[in-house]
């Protein structure tokens, strides 16, 4: 998990991490309740599911008082049915308006209604009938206490009463049984509960800080001023080149800058900062370091000594994003963290210290404080509060009695008759379901609805399961991305020659890479691996005026770019260019907005026009043995690196044994436009760049004779014939494109060409495989129409959601191939290739799960963390689910801008992971036709159609069937 | 004949986004909220019936010239009638084209890019009322119809700018939209009333016609300044532009048609529109041009130094409708149209583009080079450090103009009204048998992170 929040709670396991994290972010962990209600009420989750959690719950099976249930049912019963505290105001609704202490709540089971009914007559029914034999004031007041408790606006009896239907009859009891027998049972709760009045509320939070007392006591935040300020100076400080002037002095730390350039020249103060020029002068006099300015501001607090670390934690988490940036720049390795600014967390603390200390100031004084800040807290302490600090009363603690004795069909005599310690143990039951430990059993119920269905699904299929016989001619090894799961699906379908490998998607060769148009080397390896080699592209000799030439053009181009945008944002030249390229930039405008597709066209060819394509090599193979001095880097594989590398690569795969006449290794990289997060869509095990040089170097190292003879001293014999080919596989608009076709052998070209066949129907299939989930698609298209669709999709301007990266990834799967070939998995799974028949000894599982299972748990994390909590976990998707990546608005967020956003790809699709986190789901109108229902072979389908994880938005149904032609 | 059709197709461009706007809301009433693909078809159905509108005035002003088309009168009293009549001329052809064919864009482009939006509805209502208050404001033959859509324009903005509003942010931004509006609103109000008073119409036509023979003394800089003042605060100028930025909250689409292209030009269009009146007062082209040049060199400063994608986009507009203002005092009144026009196409274009920043970033650093991502913000270094800080805090710090607002004016009206609050408390406690009653208990703070125990 990187770049969100949750970050310091990783050592954690992952429900008590959700628990930490709740109590010092407040961030919330799992879905709503209510999103878990629905999908049980969908079918979703069912009650097997909820008996198999609870089942694995340390709970005992013993009732817990004379005639109430067992700790497990009222834990099942609260959780399935979501009781727990109310607010006063929901609690007011509910009884008054909802009737709710007259009538049964809503899914009360039939057998629990005539339990209660039943015992609640039995025990009052004598009693009236004794009342209106001999009627007396104290007999009738008694009983009628019994029944409705002290009602606000009528005595007890004229109540009672009313609750008859006017009349006091034996006989209405008949009739009105179920309203009293309710109502006895809630004055019998309240009473029951009369003892908790005034008792703290569990879990209430008690407020210490200078800000929570004064907000508390004026409804006035700090923050609002604070913040208003502090944003844009802790963006225009960090700033990675987006603004064109950046901050004077920030290569002496934000303190320093701060003090200089607000101190410097004339301006004017907002009110509340009055008297900080002075102070801000005294420091710079005495050359004070950010440890002195934090010291001496939180004794001017008066924070003690013991709570230091406390408010400390509590004051930089006000701005978690900002501060998170802070202490990421100054702590993160290589590129990300070089910046001309001196990035230090401390410097932050001080200004914010600072800031705080004014604003807190200001408030306290205009609610009357006249002592020194240290005094605030004192002062706010002896002030009226907006609203009075929460106590448990008897009807707050009795409502989630009262429903789960509705519920578990206890009524108010057993009530009644419990002792005082019964009714605590129940309570004390009930409070230990919150909503967090409700939310959590949801959650696992949740996600055992779908591990069963899928694990069931696997264990049908691989009875049934008829691979291919014949070998293969094509092995296609793809990235183990749950994107190509469909992929490899129908390129199997479509041809019985081609078999399917998944591994990480840099094939086993990690380098640092610097392409021609690079201006640096990027490692191209997963997160976790650094790389120890570098790989350079360089033009072929014969082709170096070319390379030259489409450098210059570059750069001209950069130059060009560069000088419009900062001509468009200056006063004169702005005059100029605004009047001239706004009337030529109509037409871009509307071509790009109408008609994407046409102007991707147009802008591709006059790129090739004018940026001429030079060949190509990698870095050849490495003699010597020494690093590249300035990097620590070699210089390129060696011979027996280069073994060891494909050797490694293909045992985990489990291709030892057979051999196609093409083994393909297909990078991927995306391509969509007007997207900030568009590294998350890449591959993330290239750090969030293309594969595809990685698929070009195995290529490269796979054909080369010294490699495939050593290879065959280890006991993997590659055939002469059998050709290892690279290319790069844009998910986006489903296209593959092969790198250095032309140094293939005359047979190897001839095969490639019957693989673009296939490869193209199987864009074909994918593309219409995706459209059902896109509502812009059009209505039931033929593949080549789905095709064309994408294909626009990816050259939209207006498009936020170009593909859905990684939204629905649910699993992932590592073995061979058997366990799920045809099997439907909706693109959901990571697919792992891997033989347990050549690992006796488990070495090469151990090495896959090390590599693969950091990517997959990190990618879905991301996307769960965005779906649960898209406003603290999310990416900006979320204030949004929204904050989506289009919003290019970062004002008075607590997200960092753009700009200011780490440059860094690595960074960026670190932090932007979740960009998908959002899908461009069709309307969840209709009943999801089985995706796969139209086929003739007809591979099962496991959860399809169906949102089985937060991860991804509920309403990923399947929008209407898809049709697939026969092969 | 022609010419009757054409005005009468004309005069139907603010006509086809209002009904658009009723039917939706009236579907809105149905038990099933309408389906995202049918409110984008009748949005886009109205916006392109608005589109041919505005051909027809073109093809209008081709063949026949201005023509003052009168409908009628709303009412008529004793010495007042509220005429409906719409002018029809270059101007207004013109950008009316030109508001159709950005609407129409918007609209295609917010299908996609708001799907899925809780407000999509929402949106695309408040983008076709926009449609028609502009296009009214665009056609309007009088001070009332141009206030009229005017005030379309303005609520239509503020409530798009809120158009998030569960979080506080884009509220607290709206609000500040909404005062400013509403005060430079005042303006126009009051222009129109004394142009009335003045020349005893306010129908364009009439009032330029009239307006040499009266010779204007205090009249005629009153009506012009009044409307300088209108115009300010719609088209963001200092000292009332510090809500532009803010005005960034609301979608992207938005704050491309409403900030980038249309609403804030719309200011410099009633200039335009009433160069005749203004050009009788030399004090307000003197302000005209001091207002214009001082936000221009303010915004291009703040630009400068602005780290967010969108606000730097946001100042540059004002930046360059700070010079529109100045051309408008100077009386360069075609050039104000050929600018107002490129320059509102080109900022739409770039803000439609935001998202993209950070990958035009990448691409620029890879082009050019560049091993650092923070290099190319090293302009500058040439001035003098001393004087550099000081500019850079002028810059960042917005030149202090919303510091000295909250000061001056906020702060002191506040606390005037919390003291009159305080006696009015105090007075009412008199009354009250059980002495000063509490002040009322209002909601909960919501201290933002729920519930949890502190040790």
């Amino acid at each position: 998990m990187h770049n969100n929040l949750l970050v310091a709670f990783q050592h954690l396991p992952f429900h008590r991490a959700m628990v930490e994290a709740r109590r010092k972010l407040g961030v919330r962990g799992y879905w709503p309740e209510e999103r878990y209600q629905e999908a049980f009420a969908r079918g979703r989750i069912t009650d097997e599911d909820l008996d198999a959690v609870f089942a694995d719950e340390p709970l005992s099976d013993a009732p817990i008082a004379v005639n109430f249930p067992s700790a497990r049912t009222v834990g099942r019963t609260a959780t399935r049915h979501t009781i727990g505290a109310e607010t006063p105001a929901d609690l007011h609704w509910q009884v008054v308006e909802k009737a709710a202490t007259t009538d049964f709540a809503v899914g009360v089971p039939d057998a629990a209604r005539t339990a209660i009914v039943m015992s609640t007559e039995d025990w009052l029914r004598p009693q009236l009938a004794h009342y209106l034999a001999g009627p007396t004031r104290s007999g009738g007041e008694a009983l009628a206490r019994l029944v409705v408790g002290c009602p606000p606006f009528r005595t007890p009896m004229g109540e009672l009463t009313a609750l008859f239907g006017d009349r006091l009859r034996v006989e209405a009891f008949a009739e009105r049984r179920e309203a009293v027998a309710v109502r006895a049972l809630w004055t019998a709760c309240v009473d029951a509960c009369a003892h908790y009045d005034g008792m703290p509320v569990i879990g209430s939070r008690v407020l210490w800080t200078h800000r929570e007392l004064l907000r508390a006591c004026s409804d006035e935040d700090a923050n609002d001023p604070v913040h208003a300020l502090l944003i844009p100076l802790c963006a225009a400080f960090l700033d990675r080149g987006q603004s064109h002037w950046s901050m004077p002095d920030r290569g002496d730390g934000f303190l320093q800058a701060w003090l200089r350039v607000t101190l410097a020249g004339v301006s004017i103060r907002p009110s509340w900062l009055a008297g900080i020029g002075r102070r801000m002068r005294g420091w710079q006099a005495r050359g004070v370091t950010a440890e002195d300015v934090v010291l001496e501001v939180l004794e001017e607090l008066g924070v003690a000594p013991d709570e230091v670390e406390a408010y400390v934690e509590r004051t930089l988490l006000q701005l978690p994003g900002w501060a998170g940036m802070f202490y990421r720049l100054e702590s993160a390795p290589g590129p990300i963290g070089r910046s001309a600014a001196k990035i230090e967390l401390i410097d932050f603390l001080a200004v914010r210290l600072t800031l705080d200390l004014f604003a807190l100031r200001d408030i306290a004084r205009r609610l009357g404080h006249r002592g020194p800040a240290a005094a605030i807290r004192d002062f706010c302490r002896g002030q009226p509060r907006i609203a009075p600090p929460a106590v448990r009363g008897p009807h707050d603690t009795a409502w989630p009695l009262f429903l789960l004795a509705q519920y578990t069909g206890v009524s108010a005599p057993t009530i009644r008759d419990a002792t005082r310690g019964a009714i605590d143990a129940v309570i004390a039951c009930l409070d230990r379901h919150d909503d967090m430990t409700r939310m959590r059993l949801w959650h696992e119920a949740y996600e055992r609805h779908y591990r069963c269905e899928l694990l069931d699904a696997i264990a049908a299929n691989l009875r049934s399961v008829a691979m291919p016989k014949q070998p293969p001619r094509f092995q296609v090894l793809l990235c183990l991305d749950d994107r190509f799961e469909s992929s490899r699906r129908y390129l199997e379908e479509i041809s019985p020659e081609v078999e399917t490998y998944g591994g990480p998607g840099f094939f086993g060769v990690a380098f640092a890479y610097q392409g021609i148009d690079d201006p640096r080397t990027f490692p191209l390896c997963p997160v976790i691996v650094t790389p120890q080699h570098r790989i350079d592209e360089t033009p072929l000799t014969q082709q170096y005026n070319l390379a030259e030439l489409r450098k210059h053009r570059l750069a001209q181009l950069g130059r060009a770019t560069t000088l419009f945008s900062r001509a468009s944002r200056s006063l004169w030249l702005g005059l100029l260019v605004s009047i001239i390229s706004g009337l030529f930039s109509l037409v871009p405008l509307l071509l790009r907005v109408f008609a994407p597709r046409t102007a991707g066209r147009l802008s591709a060819g006059l790129r090739r026009r004018f940026l001429p394509e030079p060949k190509t090599r990698l870095t050849p193979a490495r003699i010597g043995a020494e690093k590249l001095a300035d990097e620590q880097l070699w210089d390129g594989f060696s011979v027996d690196e280069m073994t060891a590398r494909v050797a490694s690569l293909l045992e985990n795969l489990g291709i030892t044994k057979r051999f196609g006449k093409l083994i393909v290794a297909l990078g991927h990289d995306t391509s969509a436009v007007n997207n900030p997060l568009l590294a998350a869509y890449s591959c993330a095990a290239c750090g969030g760049r293309s594969g595809a040089p990685n698929a070009r170097y195995l290529a490269s190292i796979g054909n080369r004779p010294d490699v495939r003879q050593r290879l065959a001293e280890r006991g993997i014999v590659i055939p002469a014939d059998s050709t290892f080919v690279a290319g790069c596989y844009d998910t986006c608009a489903e296209r593959i494109t092969w790198i250095d076709e032309e140094l293939l052998p005359a047979a190897a070209r001839a095969e490639l060409r019957e693989l673009d066949v296939i490869l193209a129907e199987m864009c074909r299939r994918n593309a219409l495989e995706r459209s059902r989930r896109f509502a812009s698609a059009p209505r039931h298209p033929t593949p080549a129409r789905a095709l064309r669709h994408v294909e626009g999709r990816a050259l939209d301007l207006s498009q936020p959601r170009a593909e859905l990266g990684h939204a629905t990834c649910a699993c992932s799967i590592v073995g061979r191939r058997e366990l799920s070939y045809g099997l439907f998995l909706d693109r959901r799974a990571l697919l792992i290739s891997y033989d347990p028949t050549i690992d006796p000894q488990h070495k090469i599982l151990e090495r896959t799960l090390a590599a693969t299972s950091p990517v997959g748990a990190g990618i879905n994390l991301d996307y769960y963390c965005s779906s649960v909590d898209p406003g603290k976990l999310g990416s900006r998707q979320a204030a949004a689910q929204r904050d989506s990546p289009r919003r290019g608005d970062e004002r008075g967020g607590q997200r960092p801008a753009y700009g200011a956003a780490d440059a860094d790809d690595r960074a960026a699709r670190a932090g932007a992971a979740r960009g998908g986190g959002r899908v461009d789901a069709g309307g969840a109108a209709g009943h999801p036709d089985p995706p796969g229902g139209g086929r003739g072979a007809g591979p099962k389908r496991v959860g399809a159609g169906d949102g089985d994880r937060p991860g991804d938005p509920r309403d990923v149904h399947v929008r209407r069937s898809l049709r697939l032609p026969q092969v | 004949m022609l010419p009757d059709i054409l005005s009468a197709g004309f005069a139907l461009a603010p006509v086809w986004p209002a009904i658009a706007a009723i039917v939706i809301t009236a579907l809105l009433l149905l038990p099933r909220r309408p389906s995202e693909g049918v409110v984008v078809g009748i949005t886009r159905a109205a916006m392109w019936l608005c589109f041919a509108s505005a051909l027809c005035g073109l093809l209008l002003w081709f063949t026949s010239g201005p023509v003052d088309y009168r409908v009628g009168n709303w009412y008529a009293a004793a010495e007042y009638s509220f005429p409906l009549v719409l002018l029809f001329d270059g101007l207004s052809a013109v950008m009316s084209v030109f508001v159709a064919l950005m609407l129409i864009t918007t609209v295609r482009f917010s299908a996609t890019y708001m799907h899925n939006e809780a407000g999509f509805v929402r949106f695309f209502l408040l983008t076709l009322f926009f449609a028609a208050g502009m296009q009214l404001l665009v056609l309007g033959g009088s001070v009332e119809l141009l206030f009229i859509g005017w005030e379309f324009v303005g609520i239509t903005s503020v409530l798009l700018v809120a158009f998030f509003h569960e979080r506080a942010g884009p509220v607290q931004a709206a609000l500040r939209v909404l005062v400013t509006y509403r005060v430079c609103d005042i303006g126009l109000l009051f222009g129109g009333l004394w142009l009335h008073h003045w020349l005893g119409t306010t129908v364009w036509v009439e009032a330029f016609a009239h307006v040499g023979e009266h010779p204007g003394g205090i009249a005629a800089v009153g009506v012009a300044l009044a409307l300088v003042f209108a115009a300010m605060g719609k088209s963001a100028q200092f000292p009332v532009g510090g809500w532009l930025p803010r005005a960034m909250e609301g979608p992207t689409a938005s704050s491309a048609v409403f900030y980038g292209s249309l609403s804030v030009h719309a200011g410099v269009y009633l200039l335009i529109r009433a160069a005749p009146l203004i050009e009788q007062s030399l004090v307000a082209r003197l302000m005209l041009i001091v207002i214009g040049l001082t936000t221009a060199v303010m915004a291009a400063l703040s630009s400068q130094v602005s780290a967010d994608a969108k606000s730097a986009v946001a100042y540059a507009t004002a930046t360059q409708v700070g010079l529109m203002f100045v051309t408008c005092g100077l009386g360069f009144y075609t050039l104000a149209t050929v600018h107002l026009v490129a320059h509102a196409t080109l900022r739409y274009y770039q803000f439609l583009r935001t998202p993209s920043a950070l990958q035009d970033a990448l691409w620029q650093q890879a082009a050019l080079g560049r091993t650092e991502s923070d290099e190319a913000a090293a302009r500058w270094e040439g001035v003098a450090l001393l004087r550099r800080r000081a500019l850079y805090r002028l810059a960042l710090e917005r030149f202090a103009g919303e510091a000295a607002l909250d000061r001056w004016i906020a702060r002191p009206v506040m606390g005037v009204s919390r003291y009159l609050d305080g006696l009015e408390r105090r007075f009412l406690a008199l009354h009250s048998p059980n002495g000063p009653a509490a002040p009322l208990p209002t909601m909960a703070p919501d201290l933002g992170l729920g519930p949890e125990v502190e040790a």
